[in-house]
């Protein structure tokens, strides 16, 4: 009979352990503030906060400067980008949810919420014409002392109609109006299949120096 | 110490595989045959032939230590030994931040009232305007919306509509939801109201966090509406930006006491 005292003895050493371990786990939980234990979760949290989704990834943007993760996601009639932050070595964290409308007359949509575009900073053009496989980016610069200038990056490998088009630095103007840019979508044969309008507007007047006389065209 | 207990307990224990127990287990049966031989002394028996009596009526040694090893098994010793461990490893941890962050868990706790009390007293330093407590609750699929207190109040010859939206989460990691800038307001008379993104100059619903520190449990939000026609007697509160509705709340303008 002594043994099964024992057994219980055991068996009560685990349940206490057991309830001691749970709740040391939940003060844990509560102290580190609720942390997020995968980005994918995160980004499902960020989604929701904003109201926003559940959306259908596109494409995963590993080089964001702010957040850790982006992803370029899709739900209804919306385009997204969803980005998330990670939280010490295991956690992550909610982060910020930008989105545009799809319009169903360009094929091209770009996400651009903020007034600058950065250097570095990724803007993220959408296709919903799977002809284009390449995407330019065409910007107007005026480097220190010197000439408005067009500047163009071009993005070819893109991912389920995900364009992610970085801006090149260049003699300190690395920036320029986010209304100020023109797109242009080739199909594989390097044909152009659309270009957005040319921006209007400008101080440096788009038209009269990148416009069609001037470039051209 | 070479006895017959001490003799018997090595036998027993020999067949015991989990070693850390065999301490308790050899106490246990120490106890037992001491227990034993002492009743056995006081029936008049000589203290060598008690221990003797007493270890034989233990049993075979082999066979109630294979039957204390079934007892004593190897992988739930393992097992408990490394639940015990977590358990103490996890217990310090937790109290260690639990020290590190008791300020935030304190404004965690605070944050909401303060919310309440901040709005409260802001609000109440305008005269001429009206207050209104507003009923009712939309419970949506993560998050329950509801209006804490609403005060219309005239400024620069415009009404406008001031209100403190509650928003509980039972879900922490969906804490501070964005939607300040998504909600949109219409009114009984056909005005409307858009909401910051959709925003245009004849009118505008927009807002802001209450504090930067907010409960995992609950957000407020200092609302406004404006400029609030003064011929409404109600003001319906819409968040739908993206097609779905996340909410709807009515705020009626009818009543409300003086402030």
């Amino acid at each position: 009979m002594k043994g099964t005292g024992t057994t219980l003895t055991r068996r009560q050493k685990a349940l206490r352990c057991g309830l001691l371990l749970l709740l040391s786990l939940a003060v844990i939980l509560y102290a580190l503030d609720f942390p997020i234990p995968t980005a994918g979760l995160a980004r499902r949290a960020t989604e929701r906060r904003y109201c926003f989704g559940p959306s259908e990834v596109l494409c995963t943007l590993e080089e964001p400067l702010i957040y850790s993760r982006s992803y370029a996601v899709r739900w209804e009639d919306w385009y997204g980008v969803v980005s998330v932050l990670r939280f010490g070595p295991f956690w992550w964290d909610t982060g910020l949810t930008k989105t545009v409308k799809n319009d169903p007359d360009q094929p091209l949509t770009p996400l651009e919420d903020s007034f600058y575009l950065f250097q570095n900073d990724p803007i993220i053009v959408f296709s919903s014409d799977p002809a284009i496989v390449s995407v330019t980016l065409e910007f107007p610069v005026r480097p220190r002392g010197g000439e408005v200038q067009l500047i163009s990056v071009t993005q070819d490998q893109g991912q389920n109609g995900c364009f992610s088009l970085f801006l090149p630095y260049h003699d300190g103007q690395s920036w320029t109006y986010s209304s100020r840019f023109r797109l242009s979508g080739y199909d594989a044969d390097g044909k152009l299949v659309w270009r957005s309008p040319t921006p209007t507007g400008a101080p440096e007047g788009w038209d009269y120096l990148f416009g069609p006389a001037a470039l051209d065209l | 110490m070479d006895g017959p207990f001490t003799r018997y307990c090595a036998a027993v224990c020999a067949q015991v595989r989990f070693r850390p127990d065999r301490v308790s287990i050899q106490s246990e049966l120490w106890d037992h045959l001491e227990d034993h031989a002492a009743a056995l002394e006081a029936q008049g028996l000589s203290r060598e032939a008690a221990k003797e009596a007493a270890v034989a009526a233990m049993g075979d040694p082999e066979e109630v230590g294979r039957a204390l090893d079934a007892l004593h098994s190897p992988v739930a010793g393992w097992l408990l030994r490394m639940l015990t461990w977590c358990t103490k490893v996890c217990s310090i941890a937790a109290l260690i931040l639990l020290f590190l962050s008791c300020r935030r868990l304190f404004l965690h706790v605070t944050g909401p009232l303060r919310s309440v009390e901040v709005w409260t007293a802001a609000t109440s330093e305008w005269a001429d305007g009206r207050v209104y407590h507003p009923t009712a609750i939309y419970r949506g699929e993560d998050y329950t919306y509801s209006v804490e207190g609403a005060r219309l109040a005239e400024k620069e010859d415009s009404w406008t509509l001031y209100y403190l939206l509650r928003v509980e989460h039972k879900n922490p990691w969906l804490r501070r939801p964005t939607l300040q800038y998504l909600i949109r307001a219409e009114d009984d008379v056909g005005n409307l109201y858009p909401c910051f993104r959709e925003q245009t100059w004849a009118g505008s619903s927009t807002g802001n966090f209450m504090s930067d520190i907010s409960s995992p449990f609950v957000t407020y939000y200092d609302m406004w509406v404006s400029p609030v026609d003064p011929s409404a007697t109600e003001i319906t509160l819409i968040c739908d930006y993206y097609g779905p509705r996340e909410f709807t709340l009515t705020i009626p303008l009818e009543g409300g006491a003086l402030s």
